[in-house]
């Protein structure tokens, strides 16, 4: 390509004077970069890489047009930091792309100009898994990532921002995520013996004793979903069966506020990050499908659930487009997004009130190969 | 469920159940839909899994029309090494065997017997994309039970981590 235009150019000189004049008279055509994306609301998309890079597609919320992408590793994780301020990545480089030595990184790109800010350097346990909202999460107080590692054996890496560095692996054999507590530096995770446990970390990198839990599901009969969501002041977590639990994690134990059943006639939750909640509405969304079985639990959704967390009550059942992941945005008129096993991205309109209902909006087919998680900055 | 799948089925243009299935081992992991089509049809056309018949695979190593429904594959997350390269209890050549793997429990049709698969995954590779990508998850735990999880890259112990495809080893009977 470059030698061809080099060429170009050499014919264009040598050919004299008639050529030179015609062009003369064409305004030549400037190349720039686009400063950033546009103005409004948007909504990012991870394609998860399993051999070779990931990418965040960005789209414009109104009529989901591309408008850019980011990069990172692979098994890339996602986080949008709150006021969509950073996007955090956290994914794995393998140095000879199949083989041989890898390097883990935290990246933080700028949501708008979608370039980097910083990388960081951590520990290579980070966790290669698909991308999910329990394993690359920041502390209350915005200064440490909690970062899920897997060997397999499970840990947690507590990653120092201001130091640019990690400050301590947390051991946490059996449990798997790790989701902030709303005050200070913390995490609680999910543990195989059916307990959730709590970790407080100082600033020193000492751990404290785990908090554990008295049991609140057996994994073998009642399993849990790695996908939780933070819902006035509790985690939700939800079971294979479609019972909620409302977790409060703000002491040194976490205690099982309630339970909510909200399955019904043979339906199910199923998907990957497969909840959403809209605070200003108290509202959570739930992919669901019927036809329940076992191993059903990823199918894509037939419908989208909502749970009025005021009432405990099912308050709106919409069909679905086949999607095995969701997220809703922050805004006192929500919009849902949606994207299915295809890497089509679908928009829904919320409407709220006594029901809530999803009325279709665009749709834009093939955004991502590997389709994971989605974060909105709105 | 049949419901959900025509319903599914009718959203990807008309497509025919056939059409999913060929474009599944066309496509391999570009059909991320298409893989747990695969797994959807599986149950809701033919029962919990499509028991398809042993003797097919013996002189095949899974080459049948579904092979993401042999029975075997009922905890599978990942390309089939039988079609790319290897066999059902084969890596391809030049890969190496991954040192950890996670477990499924599945039955048998011929005998009626539940088994212990081990779902090892081939290592140090690019995946074939031709290959049928197949997710069954019966019995599949999120990680707090790592034994049973197959959304994690299983060569993140071996020197080669990079993800090539997966095996469905029988190293037991579970009952």
């Amino acid at each position: 390509m470059k030698h061809h235009f080099i060429l170009s150019l050499s014919v264009l000189a040598a050919s004299g004077g008639p050529l030179l004049a015609q062009t003369a008279e064409i305004e030549p055509e400037t190349l720039t970069v686009e400063e950033r994306i546009s103005e409004g609301n948007h909504i990012y998309v991870m394609d998860m890489g399993i051999s070779g890079p990931s990418a965040i597609a960005v789209l414009n919320a109104d009529d989901l047009s591309m408008e850019g992408n980011m990069g990172s590793g692979t098994f890339s994780q996602m986080l949008m930091s709150p006021g969509a301020e950073s996007l955090f990545t956290g994914s794995v480089y393998f140095k000879r792309f199949t083989r041989g030595p890898i390097e883990a990184v935290i990246e933080e790109f700028d949501p708008t100009t979608l370039s980097v800010k910083r990388e960081i350097v951590v520990s290579d346990k980070m966790a290669q898994t698909l991308t999910q909202r329990g394993a690359l999460n920041r502390s209350a107080d915005g200064n440490y990532l909690i970062v899920q590692n897997a060997t397999p054996a499970t840990s947690v890496n507590i990653v120092d921002l201001a130091a640019g560095k990690d400050l301590v692996e947390v051991p946490t054999p059996g449990c798997w995520t790790a989701y902030p507590a709303l005050e200070g530096l913390a995490f609680t995770t999910i543990c195989g013996d059916g307990t959730i446990v709590k970790y407080t970390v100082s600033a020193d990198g000492t751990a404290s004793a785990p908090g554990r839990s008295e049991p609140m599901f057996d994994a073998d009969t009642s399993p849990i979903f790695g996908n939780a969501v933070r819902a006035d002041g509790l985690l939700v977590y939800v079971s294979y069966a479609g019972k909620l639990l409302m977790v409060d994690d703000s002491g040194e134990v976490p205690v099982l506020s309630r339970t909510v059943d909200f399955a019904v006639d043979d339906w199910a939750p199923g998907g990957y990050n497969l909840m959403a909640y809209h605070a200003p509405s108290k509202t959570l969304f739930v992919m669901m499908h019927s036809g329940v079985s076992d191993g059903s639990h990823k199918a894509p959704a037939e419908e989208i659930w909502a749970i009025d967390l005021a009432s405990d009550k099912v308050v709106g059942r919409s069909p679905a487009k086949g999607e095995s992941n969701i997220a809703v945005s922050a805004g006192e008129t929500p919009q849902l997004v949606g994207v299915d096993h295809l890497g089509g991205v679908h928009v829904y309109d919320v409407t709220l009130g006594e029901t809530v209902s999803l009325t279709p909006g665009p749709s834009r087919e093939g955004v991502a190969i590997f389709a994971m998680m989605i974060a909105t900055d709105y | 469920m049949t419901r959900f799948i025509d319903s599914f089925l009718r959203r990807l243009d008309g497509a025919t159940e056939a059409n999913i299935r060929s474009s599944a081992r066309r496509n391999g992991r570009r059909s991320f839909l298409a893989r747990t089509g695969l797994a959807l049809m599986g149950a809701a056309v033919s029962g919990p899994i499509l028991p398809f018949d042993r003797r097919a695979f013996a002189s095949e190593g899974g080459g049948a029309e579904d092979p993401c429904s042999y029975w075997r594959h009922c905890a599978i997350d990942g390309f089939l090494c039988d079609q790319s390269g290897g066999s059902l209890t084969t890596c391809p050549p030049g890969s190496s065997v991954s040192a950890v793997s996670w477990v499924g429990t599945c039955a048998n049709p011929d005998d009626n017997k539940n088994y212990l698969i081990s779902y090892n995954d081939c290592c140090g590779k690019p995946f074939v994309p031709s290959a049928a990508f197949c997710n069954n998850n019966q019995g599949e735990r999120p990680g707090y039970q790592m034994g049973l999880y197959n959304d994690l890259n299983w060569c993140t112990a071996n020197t080669d981590k990079g993800y090539h495809c997966t095996v469905s080893v029988v190293v037991g009977l579970a009952d």
